[in-house]
């Protein structure tokens, strides 16, 4: 009862929004101010992309995706095709996380690594050199978490990052829009707590630092 | 008939209207079943509650028949920092009982896990929970455990055809754990529905293909958790103690195994 509830106050929240944006591009239009309201829509456009492109990567790892034991799962500043060709398996399964930091990636790889076969799948979390130590977390990484994983790091405006992503992560946003990201060269890192983590688990960990 | 080795869950698939629920398991106890599932997540805990009242007083079943799990669900291990009383209290309060059958943990959430599962013993040792568990571990978890000296007295997973779990439950047979399966039938994916082996099988016993499933969880020590919003569904799955697999129809059931699960663990509790 309380499911249908939220959905009906969802579905009148989106609504309503709807609306007051409708009405905003409006007033634009009809005080003659075509450029702002042109670019209030091309917004617009770009953060329902990149809200339908973040939620995509989230498919495989739903109740009904058939998407399961994998070789290798590419977590990590790094696009699809690129991660494919990495990892050289074609039961790959990656999460494009542009500019994501190490911490980033690894609560990611807490989430998902039950998509990997029960003995001898690997992870590779990507990382960029200049990410690797920085903290925080982008509407990319925090879409994979947990309520509870939210509530631990207190990451309270969660939702509005989830909702906006084009808002407070724009370049990264684009990043995901163009899905171009490769990596020229790799180097190994060794993190003992990483390391441990995916032993224990059964599959094999590899940082890279790109 | 032995229904008692059946338990009707109420989570995701289950009616959530109080009066189709109240249908249904009118339809499972006037057919043997006499156990139940929960965990407040499902949002079923009240309702049940008021049905067990009325199971008592339209149809003289008394609480001492019953059997009643309920689960404690990842945020409450978070929100009280592992010191669950006050949720099996409140737990036990909607279910209108004084004791639980059987309380488990629901997704055992690493950062929260030790400290909720003493909760669990103290409140077994106190006559308030007859049994505890976890449900959602591995292999590894019960090794991990058997270690420690702390062994739940039940495991509920995922299991059915395409992900027979045969090393927990090897384990768990070896250490008198009771073996509960949820998504007992795999909510009928194409790969069971359509399977020619299972056709096969469940022809061979004049059954239907869920029957047949559901069988094969009992006669490999599974306790199946169930559920159905049809009330000849539940009737139907409750007619599966006139007949026993043979060794080798078990066997042709188990050949569907391609370790698949709906319910990837680490999505639902990190770090698992």
């Amino acid at each position: 009862m309380s499911g249908i509830i939220n959905k009906v106050k969802n579905h009148k929240k989106a609504a309503a929004l709807l609306v007051l944006f409708l009405m905003i591009i409006a007033v634009f239009v009809i005080s003659g101010m075509y450029l702002p309201a042109a670019v209030i829509m091309a917004v617009s456009v770009a953060n329902e992309l990149t809200v339908r492109k973040m939620n995509r990567q989230k498919a495989p790892f739903g109740t009904y995706s058939k998407i399961r034991n994998a070789d290798c799962l590419v977590i990590g500043d790094i696009s699809p095709k690129a991660a494919q060709n990495l990892s050289g398996s074609d039961k790959t399964v990656s999460i494009y996380l542009p500019g994501c930091t190490l911490a980033g990636a690894y609560e990611v790889l807490r989430h998902t690594f039950s998509i990997l076969k029960e003995d001898g799948g690997q992870a590779m979390l990507v990382v960029r050199k200049k990410n690797i130590d920085k903290t925080g977390y982008s509407p990319f990484e925090i879409s994979f978490f947990h309520a509870v994983t939210i509530n631990r790091l207190e990451l309270d405006n969660s939702e509005y990052l989830l909702r906006l992503p084009i808002l407070f992560t724009p370049i990264k946003s684009l990043m995901i829009l163009a899905g171009t990201r490769g990596v020229k060269s790799a180097t190994g890192l060794c993190d003992k707590e990483i390391s441990a983590f995916c032993e224990e688990r059964g599959f094999t960990g590899e940082i890279l630092e790109v | 008939m032995d229904a008692s080795r059946l338990i009707f869950g109420t989570g995701v698939s289950s009616s959530k209207d109080y009066d189709s629920l109240k249908q249904v398991i009118f339809a499972a106890v006037e057919r043997g079943i006499l156990a139940f599932d929960t965990a407040p997540s499902y949002g079923t805990e009240e309702g049940l509650g008021r049905i067990f009242k009325e199971l008592s007083h339209e149809m003289g079943i008394d609480r001492e028949r019953l059997f009643i799990q309920t689960k404690i669900d990842a945020w409450q291990m978070q929100e009280s920092d592992g010191n669950v009383y006050k949720h099996a209290e409140s737990a036990m309060k909607k279910l209108g009982v004084s004791y639980l059958d059987s309380l488990l943990i629901h997704w055992p959430v690493p950062e929260y896990f030790d400290r909720t599962w003493e909760c669990l013993v103290e409140l077994k040792n106190d006559g308030i929970v007859r049994k505890t568990g976890i449900c959602n571990i591995r292999f590894r978890h019960l090794e991990k455990y058997a270690e420690c000296g702390g062994l739940p007295d039940v495991v509920q997973i995922e299991r059915n055809p395409l992900r027979t779990c045969e090393k927990e439950i090897v384990f768990c047979h070896e250490h008198g754990i009771e073996v509960q399966a949820y998504s007992p039938l795999c909510k009928m994916d194409e790969r069971i529905r359509d399977s020619e082996i299972l056709k096969e099988v469940s022809q061979k016993y004049g059954k239907s293909l869920g029957q047949t499933v559901l069988r094969w969880h009992i006669d490999t020590g599974v306790t199946p958790v169930f559920t159905s919003k049809k009330l000849e569904r539940v009737r139907e799955y409750a007619g599966i103690f006139d007949f026993k697999l043979s060794r080798e129809d078990m066997a042709l059931v188990a050949s569907l195994n391609i370790d698949y699960k709906m319910y990837l663990e680490s999505m639902a509790c990190p770090g698992l």
